[in-house]
This record gives C-alpha cells, sequence and structure tokens, in this order.
C-alpha cells in the first residue's frame, strides 16, 4: 500500500484548495471526500468570491473541481470510518480499503444545524427542507417560511420569493445578521415579511406541513418550512486522535493550521480558523495555509527548509 | 465499488449554465457552444466500447423534446462511439412499450448491455453530468461490486425499479442518480430512472414529491434526500 504525504479529509473549498497546492508542492496526496464540492454547492448564489461577480455554488464548486482535474491529485469519494495511528503513519479506514498518510489535514467542514423542534423530522422531504435551491420549486404560488435570520436564510427567502406567494422569515432576534446586501434586498421585497423576535416551536400538518406554531402561540399557515439555522462543525476522527476541540465543537488550531495533535492539521469551516469567519474564501484559504505547514514540516525533518522570513 | 476508470468531471461549467437556459446564447438553434463540445470531447474519451442512445419523443404537448433531441444530435456527433436512435412513441408504440416509456422525452442509455438507465426530460443543469457519466460507464462491461456491499447486491433475487426524482438546481442529485446508477450497472436486477421534476409536475404529484432528491423502490417504498452507498443497497435489498 502506497504511503501517502498526506491524507486530505474533506473535499470542500478548503480540501481542493489544498489538493491543487499539494500537487503544486509536487506533496504525494489524495483527498478523501463523500462529496467533492461540498456543502458550498448548495449555496444559490455568491456574490462575495473575488474574480467571479455573482455565481451559483455548484458552478463556483465546478470551477474549483475543474482546476483540481489539471493536477494528478486523486480523489476517493468515499466514507471515511475512522483514523487510527500506526508506526509512523495514520490509516484512514474507508469502506472496503485504507489509506495510509504521514500527515492528515481535516477539512470535512459543517453539517446543517437541524430545527429540532416536534415535527421537524416527521416532516422532511414533506413540506420541510433544508435546501432551498433543490425545492423551491415545488412552492410555485404558495405560502412559505423560511426559519432563521444570516445570509443563508436572507438568501433563500429571496429566491423563494421568485416563485412562491408569500414568504415569512421567522427570526430568533429583534434585526437580521449578515450582509447588508442581501438584508436590504429581504426588506425591501413585497413577498418577504419578517416575522422578529419569533421561535418556532412545532412544525404543523397531516400528511404534509399545514403550518408552524410559534413559541407565543401564534399559527402561521404555511405550505412549506425552509430551515437555515446555520451548522454544526462536522468533525471526523477527533476522539480517536485526541484532537483538541473549542466548546462548540471545532478543532482548535494555531495559526499554522495545526492542532494539538502532531502531524495533524485542520481547515475550513471545521476549526476555530479565521476568526470564526466562515467563508468559501476563507476556507480554501486555511487550506492553503495547512498545505505550506506540511510542506514545510517534511522539509524541516529532511533538513532542507528554506531559510524562513 | 470497484471502478474502472476515474471520471474526468471537468469543464462542464459553460455546459451546466447553458443547459439551464436551454440554448446556445450565440447560436440559438445549438444547445451545447464550441467549448462546451471541447470539454465533452475530454470526458467522451473515457469511453470503452459503443453506446446507443434511444430518444423517444412526441409530437404531441412536449415541452422538452426538440431541446433534448438537439443536444442528443450535438452529444451523437462527439464520439463516433455514441449513436442515436429517435422514436415517436405514437408510431413506434411497440418500442416504447418494450422499455415501458411513460414520459417524453425520455433517454435510455444502452451500452455493453442494457443495464437499465432511462432520464425523463431535458437533461440539464446539474443533471447533464450523470447522463454523461451513464453514458461512460455503459460502454463499459459489467464492473463487479466487492466488500459487503458486493454480497448485498448478489443476494437480491427480484428486479428493482429505482426511480429518482431530481431538478436541475438541486446540488445533491447528481450524486443520488450517480449511485443508482452505478448499481444498475453492475447489477442486472436494478433499474434506474431519472425524472425531471420540474418537467413533470403531475408525475411528480402522483408520487406526493415535495423535495429531491426523493428515490422510490419499486412503486413502494419512498426517501427524501441524498443516501450514502450502504444506505442505497441496504433499501434495494429490502425492496426486492
Amino acid at each position: 500500500m502506497d504511503v501517502y504525504d498526506v491524507a486530505i479529509i474533506g473535499g470542500g473549498p478548503a480540501g481542493i484548495s489544498a489538493g491543487i497546492y499539494a500537487a503544486r508542492f509536487k506533496l504525494n496526496a489524495i483527498i478523501i471526500s463523500n462529496s467533492l464540492g461540498g456543502t458550498a454547492q448548495s449555496a444559490h448564489l455568491i456574490e462575495n468570491y473575488p474574480g467571479f461577480g455573482a455565481v451559483s455554488g455548484f458552478e463556483l464548486m465546478q470551477k474549483f473541481r475543474e482546476h483540481l482535474n489539471l493536477f494528478e491529485i486523486p480523489v476517493l469519494e468515499k466514507h471515511v470510518h475512522s483514523v487510527s495511528k500506526e508506526n509512523d503513519n495514520f490509516i484512514i479506514k474507508l469502506n472496503e480499503q485504507d489509506v495510509k498518510a504521514k500527515y492528515i489535514l481535516i477539512a470535512t467542514g459543517t453539517k446543517r444545524r437541524k430545527l429540532g423542534v416536534p415535527g421537524d423530522a416527521k416532516f422532511y422531504g414533506k413540506g420541510v427542507s433544508y435546501c432551498v435551491t433543490c425545492d423551491a420549486f415545488f412552492y410555485r404560488g404558495k405560502t412559505v417560511a423560511v426559519v432563521g435570520g444570516s445570509d443563508a436564510a436572507n438568501m433563500g427567502a429571496i429566491l423563494l420569493a421568485s416563485m412562491a406567494e408569500k414568504v415569512y422569515i421567522i427570526y430568533r432576534r429583534d434585526k437580521l445578521r449578515g450582509e447588508l446586501i442581501w438584508i436590504d434586498r429581504v426588506i425591501t421585497n413585497p413577498k418577504i415579511e419578517v416575522l422578529y423576535n419569533s421561535t418556532v416551536t412545532e412544525v404543523l400538518g397531516n400528511e404534509f406541513v399545514e403550518g408552524v406554531k410559534l413559541e407565543d402561540g401564534r399559527i402561521i399557515k404555511v405550505d412549506g418550512v425552509f430551515v437555515e439555522i446555520g451548522s454544526i462543525p462536522e468533525c471526523c476522527c477527533t476522539n480517536e486522535l485526541g484532537v483538541k476541540l473549542s466548546e462548540k465543537g471545532y478543532i482548535i488550531v494555531d495559526s499554522t493550521q495545526k492542532t494539538n495533535i502532531d502531524r495533524v492539521y485542520a481547515a475550513g469551516d471545521v476549526t476555530t480558523g479565521s476568526n470564526g469567519f466562515q467563508q468559501i474564501l476563507t476556507a480554501a484559504s486555511e487550506g492553503v495555509v495547512a498545505i505550506k505547514s506540511i510542506f514545510d514540516d517534511i522539509e524541516r525533518s529532511k533538513g532542507t527548509l528554506w531559510k524562513q522570513k | 465499488m470497484e471502478t474502472k476508470i476515474k471520471l474526468m468531471i471537468v469543464g462542464l461549467l459553460l455546459v451546466g449554465t447553458l443547459l439551464l437556459a436551454g440554448c446556445n446564447e450565440s447560436n440559438p438553434d445549438k444547445v451545447l457552444s464550441e467549448s462546451d463540445k471541447a470539454e465533452i470531447n475530454k470526458i467522451l474519451v473515457n469511453m470503452d466500447g459503443n453506446v446507443e442512445l434511444l430518444l423517444f419523443t412526441s409530437q404531441n404537448g412536449c415541452f422538452s423534446c426538440s431541446k433534448t433531441e438537439t443536444l442528443l444530435k450535438e452529444l451523437d456527433q462527439l464520439s463516433n462511439k455514441i449513436s442515436l436512435k429517435t422514436y415517436d412513441v405514437d408510431k413506434n408504440k411497440d418500442i416504447a412499450t418494450k422499455y415501458n416509456i411513460e414520459l417524453v422525452p425520455a433517454i435510455v442509455v444502452i451500452g455493453k448491455e442494457d443495464y437499465g438507465i432511462k432520464h425523463y426530460g431535458f437533461p440539464g443543469g446539474k443533471e447533464f453530468n450523470p447522463l454523461l457519466e451513464a453514458i461512460i460507464y455503459s460502454s463499459m462491461s459489467r464492473p463487479t461490486v466487492t466488500g459487503d456491499l458486493g454480497k448485498k447486491i448478489n443476494s437480491i433475487k427480484s428486479p428493482v425499479e429505482v426511480k429518482i426524482f431530481v431538478t436541475p438546481t438541486c446540488p445533491s442529485c447528481p450524486d443520488m442518480v450517480r449511485i443508482a446508477s452505478s448499481y444498475s450497472i453492475a447489477s442486472d436486477k436494478i433499474s434506474t430512472v431519472t425524472i425531471m421534476s420540474n418537467e413533470f409536475e403531475e408525475y411528480s404529484k402522483k408520487y406526493k414529491i415535495t423535495a429531491v432528491p426523493t428515490t422510490v423502490l419499486n412503486e413502494t417504498f419512498k426517501k427524501e434526500g441524498l443516501m450514502d452507498e450502504e444506505s442505497f443497497v441496504n433499501y434495494v435489498v429490502v425492496s426486492s
């Protein structure tokens, strides 16, 4: 079995950028990801990635994949079961094979936070959705609610308003947060009504969603509920390796993207890096920094590291 | 599963964008631009044997038959390993019945064998890549699935028809189609039908679809969302 210099676990913006830079540094690298492109693909419109103007998440990540394919970096579209350490190597267990590597870079991103109220799971796929770009089409001429008040909720509400008759944004705070450019578009859209200081306590319906119940007892009649209440870290293999996490479960990294464990690095939304500002741009940047740090480590161990500034 | 090649899904940004609109802006009579064709050619070089695309159309109220035929003719011209046969379902009822065509346009992909892969609707947006992949994989011999999943697949005794409802803007739909199609190719008991829900609203309502991807197995078992390979195989085994 080949021993790779670095196994990059995760294939979002951080993992793909790391793969590109690993190739440029001539590291023997592999990417393992069950979804090359990651959750960034779900964003219906990205207007803050330099050089692209306005682009959908899918198209931007297609460009990332296209760029990666210019290099000979193998990609295994597999789920990682576990990672262990054996002598000087890490063993990454997949479904039907193992991968050995000297370094690992965890770039597994985040997963969507669930609404977690009665009716959320019961009506998933029956009116409750976690993907506006996928399912907005089914609500043409109907009434829907978006739960949340961040950029994802705001841009989701704008997309839905182009198809639905009425869109409620239900948000627990007294003002929307995120980029002001999105907030302006929300509050000037005649189809969108923001219900501030409101929390959904139950999703109501029989076979399909018929409404939501709010904490103050109000019932809002809707045909669909789109949940956009943020994300939680999708940590992989941190327990078995002893990787230190923050109180909220993110991987703690230093300015070189190194974790507390020797030869284990992390990058992207799964980390505490970039001042907690989770963007495609910052994730890509962390992936690149991590690979440079790994390259430096390898060179240092060989005694061939260039003199640092 | 064991795959013979690593598919090169490259350069399809323009293709995906154009196919969402369904036209080539510089030439409305075409779907693919010259740069799209160049990128697709890079993918089609991975074909092994020949692949036949059967396109079923109708003159009666078919929303996207003409556009789909234009696209497939352009694909046909890109590789001498692809051949296209077009059938009007109203004039070719026997062959439409043979392939159990319920909606038009329908694309049936036949490679080294009939692996049971069918697509209803214009394969635009994010659904273009899975069609290209189906063409490439169908051009190859049936692969062997190893390990536990292979044992489960080999235990299937009766046919399982997998229907996957998708939309052209759904990021996880191509992954679901990819998993199902690859197991259709790996097992002669599994067939995969992809349905563009945005084109077939009434058909989707019949199955009470309100989210994509939604997978329906043998008309009875229904699962919303993207499944991983293991879950998919488990559900197929239960449905068989």
